[in-house]
C-alpha cells in the first residue's frame, strides 16, 4: 500500500509536470495584464498598495482557472468511478492533486515572480516577503478553490459558471491579503499565523467536502 | 452472492426503472439487455453503490453494499474511457494499478498485454489509439485487478472478432474460479449459459 | 430526533401557524405604537429609530444563517430530508433579510457618517453574508435534480457557516467606524430600558413574522414533493 502511495505521488508529479504548458499560459497572460496595469497607471506615483492588490486578484483568478481545468480533467465520470472504486479514499487522492496543483503554481510564481515585480515597479526588497505571503495563502486558495470546482464541474449543473457565485468564499484570504498590503513593513509573524491556521482548518474541511461533492454531484 | 430487491430509482423527477429482482450466485453471469435509455447503466452504477436508490435493497453475500465493501470487491469498468490522454501507455498501466493497489509484476503485465494487444508500442500516447484499442486498455483491468465481481458496462462495443473471443475466454475463466459478473451490452456473448434482465 | 420526517414538522407548523401570525401582528403593531411614541435619540434625532428594523434584522439573518449550516451539516451526516428542506426553505428568508440589513443600514449611514458605504470589517461581513445567500439560492436551482442541488448548496452553505465567523473577526483587525455591541456586551446592555423594551419587542415581532413564513415554505416545498412523489410510483 505505501509502496503504491508512493508511485501514485510520482505519477500525479508526472502529469503535473505535463500540465504545466497551461500554467505558463495563465502566467504569460499574468504578465500581460501587469504590464497593461502598468502602463496604464504610468504617470500615477502608486505606492506599493494598488500593484499587490492587482497582483493578488490577477492570481487569484489564475488559480481559480487552474484548479477548475484540472478537476475537469482528472475528474470526469470514468476516472471518478476507478477513484471511487480504489483501496485509497477519494480524499487521499484529492489531496494529492490539490498539493500538486498547489506546487505547480507556486513553483511558476517564484521563476516569474522578479519579473512581475519588475513590471508593476514594486522593489525588489520586497521580493521574499511576497514570495511567502502568496506561497502561503495561495495553499489556502487552491484548496477553497478545489471545493468550488468540485461544485461546478458536476455534470448536472446547469450554470457552469457556479464558482463565480462561491467567490465571497474567498474573501477572507483576500481580506487578509489586502490587509497585509497596509502592512508590508510589519515585522510581527501574526499575519503568518493567521494564514497557517487558515490553511490548517482550510486542510481539514477541503478534501472532504470535494470529495463528498465529487462523490455525490458528478457521478 | 448479489442480490436486489424490490429496486427502483429515479433521476429528479422521472422514474427510470422499478421494481427490479434478481439473484446472481458465485460462478454466475448476468447479461443486463434493453433498448438505449432503459437504465441499464444506472441500474450497474445503483449496484456499485455510486448513487443510491429511490427504494429496495442491494446486497452482496447477506450485508448491504457500501462504499466500503464496493472498493473491496468490485471491478467496474464503465462506457467510457478513465485513462489519462497526456500519459503513455506504460505510465496509464502503471497509474490505475497503483490506484488499484496491486502490486506490480513485470512478467503478468508483459503477459496480459500480448493476450490483448499482440504487438504494441506501449511507450505510444494515449491519445494516439484508436477507439477499439482504448477500449481494450480498459479491458487490461479485468486481467491485472483481482476482485471477486466484475461490472461491466458495455465492455464489448468496438473490439474486432478475434478479442471478443479473448474476452469471452476470460468470462469462461473467471466463472470457473467462481467469480460473478454482471454485464451489459448489445451483442450476444458466446457463454453456454448465462442469465439475462432484460430492462423495459 | 432525526426521525422527524418533513411531513410531521410540516403538519406541526401548519397547526400552529396562525397562532405565530396572529402573535406577530400584535407584536409588530405593539413595536410600530413603540416606535412612533418613544422619544428621540439627542444626538442622532429621528434616523435612529432606523435601528428597531435595523438591529432585529440583522441578528435574524445571522441566526438563520447559523440554522442552515448546521441544518447542512445535519442533513449530509444523517441524509436527513427535513434538513435540506430547513435549509432550502431558509435562505430566500435570510436573503431578504440581509438586504433589509443593507438598505437600512446605509440609509442610517449615510444621515449619521455621511455615506452610504464603507469598506467596514461589520459591512463587509454582512455583504458576504448576503453573497452567500444569493449563491445559496442559484445553486439551488442549478441543479436539474433536486437531490444533487441539495447536496452542492449545503456544501456551500458549511464552507460559509466556517468563513463567516473569520471575515467577521477580520473586522476588528482594522480600525473599525460601526459602532460596537450596544446590547449583548459584558456588563449589560449600554440603552435605556424603554428603548431596550422597544428593541426587543420588534425584534420578537419579526422574529414571528420569519417563523411563519418559513413555515409556510416549508409547507409548500413539502407539499409539492409528495405530489411529485405519488405521480412517480403510480405511473
Amino acid at each position: 500500500m505505501i509502496k503504491n502511495f508512493f508511485k501514485l505521488i510520482s505519477s500525479e508529479f508526472q502529469l503535473m509536470l505535463r500540465g504545466s504548458i497551461f500554467s505558463f499560459v495563465l502566467y504569460c497572460l499574468l504578465i500581460i495584464s501587469c504590464a497593461i496595469f502598468s502602463l496604464s497607471l504610468k504617470h500615477e506615483s502608486m505606492g506599493i498598495n494598488a500593484p499587490l492588490s492587482f497582483l493578488y486578484i490577477m492570481i487569484f483568478f489564475i488559480s481559480l482557472f487552474k484548479v477548475e481545468k484540472i478537476y475537469s480533467l482528472e475528474f470526469d465520470e470514468a476516472k471518478l468511478h476507478q477513484y471511487i472504486l480504489s483501496p485509497f479514499s477519494l480524499e487521499i487522492i484529492v489531496f494529492v492533486k490539490n498539493m500538486m496543483i498547489y506546487l505547480n503554481l507556486i513553483i511558476f510564481f517564484f521563476i516569474f515572480s522578479p519579473l512581475i515585480l519588475i513590471i508593476l515597479n514594486i522593489d525588489l526588497i520586497y521580493l521574499l516577503k511576497i514570495n511567502i505571503l502568496l506561497a502561503l495563502s495561495l495553499l489556502s486558495i487552491v484548496f477553497i478553490a478545489s471545493m468550488t470546482a468540485s461544485i461546478t464541474i458536476s455534470k448536472n449543473n446547469r450554470l457552469s459558471l457556479t464558482s463565480i457565485l462561491t467567490l465571497p468564499l474567498f474573501v477572507p484570504i483576500l481580506i487578509f491579503s489586502m490587509a497585509i498590503t497596509d502592512l508590508i513593513d510589519f515585522n510581527t509573524g501574526k499575519m503568518y499565523l493567521f494564514f497557517l491556521a487558515y490553511f490548517l482548518l482550510n486542510l481539514a474541511f477541503s478534501p472532504l467536502l470535494t470529495s463528498f461533492a465529487l462523490k455525490k454531484l458528478s457521478v | 452472492m448479489i442480490e436486489v430487491n424490490n429496486l427502483s430509482f429515479a433521476r429528479g423527477n422521472t422514474l427510470i426503472y422499478k421494481n427490479i429482482n434478481f439473484k446472481v450466485q458465485p460462478g454466475e453471469l448476468l447479461l443486463v439487455k434493453g433498448a438505449n435509455g432503459a437504465g441499464k447503466t444506472t441500474l450497474l452504477s445503483n449496484i456499485v453503490n455510486f448513487i443510491d436508490p429511490l427504494k429496495g435493497s442491494i446486497t452482496y453475500n447477506g450485508s448491504e453494499i457500501d462504499n466500503h465493501t464496493a472498493s473491496q470487491s468490485f471491478l467496474y469498468i464503465s462506457e467510457t474511457n478513465f485513462a489519462h490522454d497526456s500519459m503513455t501507455l506504460n505510465q496509464n498501466i502503471e497509474y490505475w494499478l497503483s490506484i488499484h493497489n496491486v502490486k506490480f509484476d513485470k512478467h503478468i503485465k508483459e503477459k496480459s498485454v500480448n493476450y490483448f494487444f499482440q504487438q504494441l508500442n506501449l511507450d505510444k500516447k494515449f491519445y494516439q489509439l484508436s477507439f477499439g484499442q482504448k477500449k481494450k486498455l480498459q479491458l487490461l483491468l479485468l486481467m491485472l485487478v483481482n476482485k471477486p465481481v466484475w461490472i461491466l458496462d458495455d465492455p464489448l462495443s468496438g473490439l474486432d472478432d478475434r478479442t471478443i473471443i479473448n474476452v469471452n475466454t476470460l468470462f469462461e475463466k473467471k466463472l470457473e474460479n467462481k467469480g460473478i459478473i454482471i454485464l451489459t451490452s448489445h451483442q450476444n456473448i458466446t457463454l453456454n449459459n448465462y442469465k439475462t434482465l432484460k430492462l423495459e | 430526533m432525526f426521525a422527524i420526517t418533513p411531513n410531521i414538522l410540516s403538519n406541526f407548523m401548519n397547526s400552529l401557524s396562525r397562532y405565530i401570525i396572529l402573535l406577530s401582528v400584535l407584536l409588530i403593531s405593539v413595536a410600530i405604537f413603540l416606535i412612533i411614541f418613544i422619544e428621540n435619540d439627542y444626538y442622532q434625532g429621528i434616523s435612529f429609530k432606523i435601528m428597531f428594523i435595523h438591529v432585529p434584522t440583522a441578528w435574524l439573518s445571522l441566526a438563520i444563517f447559523l440554522v442552515m449550516g448546521i441544518s447542512s451539516i445535519i442533513g449530509l451526516i444523517f441524509k436527513s430530508p427535513t434538513a435540506f428542506i430547513v435549509s432550502r426553505s431558509l435562505s430566500p428568508i435570510g436573503l431578504i433579510m440581509s438586504i433589509i440589513v443593507l438598505v437600512t443600514g446605509s440609509i442610517w449611514g449615510n444621515l449619521t457618517w455621511g455615506a452610504y458605504w464603507v469598506w467596514d470589517a461589520r459591512l463587509t461581513s454582512m455583504l458576504i453574508l448576503a453573497f452567500i445567500y444569493l449563491g445559496h439560492i442559484l445553486l439551488l436551482y442549478s441543479f436539474e435534480h433536486f437531490q444533487k442541488a441539495d447536496f452542492a448548496a449545503s456544501i456551500l452553505a458549511i464552507i460559509g457557516l466556517v468563513n463567516l465567523p473569520i471575515v467577521k473577526f477580520s473586522v476588528d483587525w482594522w480600525t473599525t467606524l460601526h459602532q460596537g455591541s450596544s446590547v449583548l456586551r459584558i456588563g449589560g446592555p449600554s440603552m435605556t430600558n424603554d428603548y431596550l423594551i422597544t428593541l426587543f419587542v420588534s425584534f420578537f415581532g419579526i422574529f414571528m413574522l420569519t417563523i411563519f413564513w418559513f413555515s409556510n415554505i416549508f409547507y409548500i416545498i413539502v407539499e409539492k414533493r409528495k405530489i411529485e412523489r405519488s405521480i412517480l410510483l403510480n405511473d
